[in-house]
């Protein structure tokens, strides 16, 4: 990182919602819209201070992966999605959490604006439920059936052959 | 000191706009119709016909790998026509649709959009035509009203139609010719226009000057307008296959346009065919003649004069064998002794896709998912087809 002419900042400091800090070199960070926003309105008021950038909906569990696919994605071209090695990564990544866990990526994912991993995380849910039962589906998502039974019944026999 | 994107204070669920506009439109439309099932909330997302319009672009399978959608002639043991999906690659089956032949082998396929397919069908002991609209991902179809083609004379009606998708509306609309009596020169006595989400038909407003409706010959779509092969009936009296003009509709606005084709120099060429295709984004014209083929592209010249070049020579003999054109430039033609075979018009390069394929296909297209039909039409008008059997091979 040497020669990053105008700008003066080359690390920022994380806080996740447990108040645990992480030191984020800023490439890595840009992979965060939101980071990068950040560091952006700072260096416009020339801030040389290490700036501190709270997430108050990210815990330190959470905001460790969204930063470790930072780092191995700021490694790759914006354009490189397509990468062979990087896809491979993207998926030995993502098959060894459970569904709460990928459900709290995609969120922190969400907030903190990183395009590709919510993309990611969300292609990957989706190909895991598309053969689930209606039930299950729920259960992943903690949603609670608000539908009678008649109401339920009646909605899956519009299509029931997609239930067979 | 930072301005949020949105505040949500811990939660534990995922919110239902990322649900939506990330999860839901990356799902087959089969585990669709399982999750309108899951709560009122994701019920009212799938059904509202905009979200139908964000699925058949995001959702990746209708991009990345080639299905194809054939409609199969009957059965010779079962009472059955059947809609197939095919992988594009090796022609194998992955899953079919079983629909009752009474019901459906009068029906003529004449345009397949954002997964709906435009059939038309006369039935012969009313001397009537009608058009139903198709989805076989969600098994949905519709017929048109037809009202207005009402047959107090007990004259022949034929019509002949095609279909195109209004962007900037999100609606269908379908144009309908309407040819009455045994009329020898092919000029349609009205044109209709069908808006699927008003559920009615209206005039179309037509120059009858120079008359160049034809019935019969494909369709294309392409970027809000339909385009059919059309002929001068007043300077070429044996219209068979010699398309002299391109009609085009352009469905947002209700505009018609001819668009002027290639001097043809193979007036004298006793057989030949003729069609609109579509290669890459632009509209090109495919002639096949006894021996060889070629491919004229057209370039868009904003309204101006129609120009075209000779893009492609296929040293093929296509006449008659043709299947089915992909629009990346691939072609689908009948083997010599059955089988389908591919030709890539840039490597020349021909493959055996399905050496023991031995139905001639009804209609070919590149297959895609869609939702299209499951609402936002008048409920009384939206059946399910009868008899429709599914069987999943995937």
């Amino acid at each position: 990182m040497a020669s990053s002419s105008s700008s003066s900042l080359s690390r920022v400091v994380v806080k996740s919602s447990d108040n645990n800090l992480f030191v984020v070199n800023k490439k890595v960070a840009s992979q965060s819209q939101l980071l990068k926003q950040c560091i952006d309105n700072m260096e416009e008021k020339g801030t040389n201070d290490v700036i501190l950038i709270p997430l108050s909906n990210v815990t330190s569990n959470i905001l460790t992966l969204v930063l470790e696919y930072c780092e191995k994605h700021a490694d790759f071209a914006d354009d490189d999605n397509n990468n062979q090695e990087l896809k491979q990564w993207d998926h030995e990544f993502l098959k060894k959490f459970d569904y709460a866990t990928l459900n709290s990526l995609t969120m922190a994912a969400d907030y903190m604006v990183t395009k590709s991993l919510l993309n990611l995380c969300c292609q990957f849910i989706a190909d895991s439920i598309k053969d689930l039962t209606v039930q299950q589906i729920r259960q992943i998502f903690d949603i609670k059936n608000d539908f009678t039974p008649q109401e339920e019944a009646d909605i899956k026999n519009e299509n029931a052959w997609a239930f067979r | 000191m930072i301005k949020r994107k949105r505040f949500r204070g811990p939660q534990k669920s995922l919110p239902i706009d990322v649900i939506q506009n990330e999860i839901l439109v990356k799902l087959p439309v089969r585990s669709l119709l399982r999750c309108r099932c899951v709560s009122k909330l994701w019920c009212s997302v799938i059904d509202d016909p905009s979200f139908a319009s964000i699925h058949i672009k995001k959702f990746q399978s209708n991009q990345e790998k080639t299905r194809l959608l054939v409609l199969e002639p009957p059965d010779m043991c079962e009472s059955k026509q059947f809609c197939v999906i095919r992988n594009g690659e090796k022609f194998r089956k992955m899953s079919k649709i079983g629909i009752d032949v009474t019901w459906f082998e009068e029906y003529q396929a004449v345009g397949y959009v954002n997964g709906l397919i435009c059939m038309k069908r006369y039935i012969k002991e009313t001397q009537l035509s009608n058009i139903l609209l198709w989805n076989p991902s969600i098994r949905k179809a519709l017929e048109l009203p037809f009202s207005q083609f009402s047959n107090a004379t007990k004259i022949r009606h034929d019509v002949d139609c095609a279909l195109g998708y209004d962007h900037a509306n999100n609606d269908y609309k379908v144009v309908a010719s309407v040819y009455i009596g045994d009329e020898p020169l092919n000029i349609p006595k009205h044109v209709h226009i069908f808006t699927l989400s008003t559920f009615s038909w209206k005039s179309a407003n037509i120059d009858k000057g120079p008359c160049l409706w034809i019935k019969g010959g494909p369709k294309v779509f392409l970027k809000g307008v339909i385009y059919w092969g059309g002929i001068n009936v007043l300077t070429i009296p044996s219209p068979k296959g010699r398309f002299s003009h391109f009609v085009s509709f352009d469905v947002t606005n209700d505009v018609f346009k001819y668009i002027d084709l290639p001097d043809n120099e193979h007036v004298h060429v006793r057989e030949y065919e003729r069609f609109p295709i579509i290669l890459d984004q632009s509209i090109a014209l495919l002639e096949i003649f006894e021996s060889y083929s070629q491919i004229w592209v057209m370039e868009d010249s904003k309204g101006k004069e129609q120009l075209w070049t000779k893009q492609f020579y296929i040293n093929l003999q296509l006449l008659e064998k043709c299947i089915y054109f992909k629009m990346d430039g691939e072609l689908l033609f009948a083997g010599e002794k059955g089988g389908v075979n591919s030709y890539n018009i840039r490597s020349h390069e021909t493959k055996v896709l399905a050496k023991s394929y031995k139905l001639s296909p009804i209609f070919v297209s590149v297959y895609m998912e869609s939702l299209t039909l499951l609402k936002g039409i008048p409920e009384r008008a939206s059946s399910t087809l009868p008899s429709h059997e599914t069987i999943q091979l995937e």
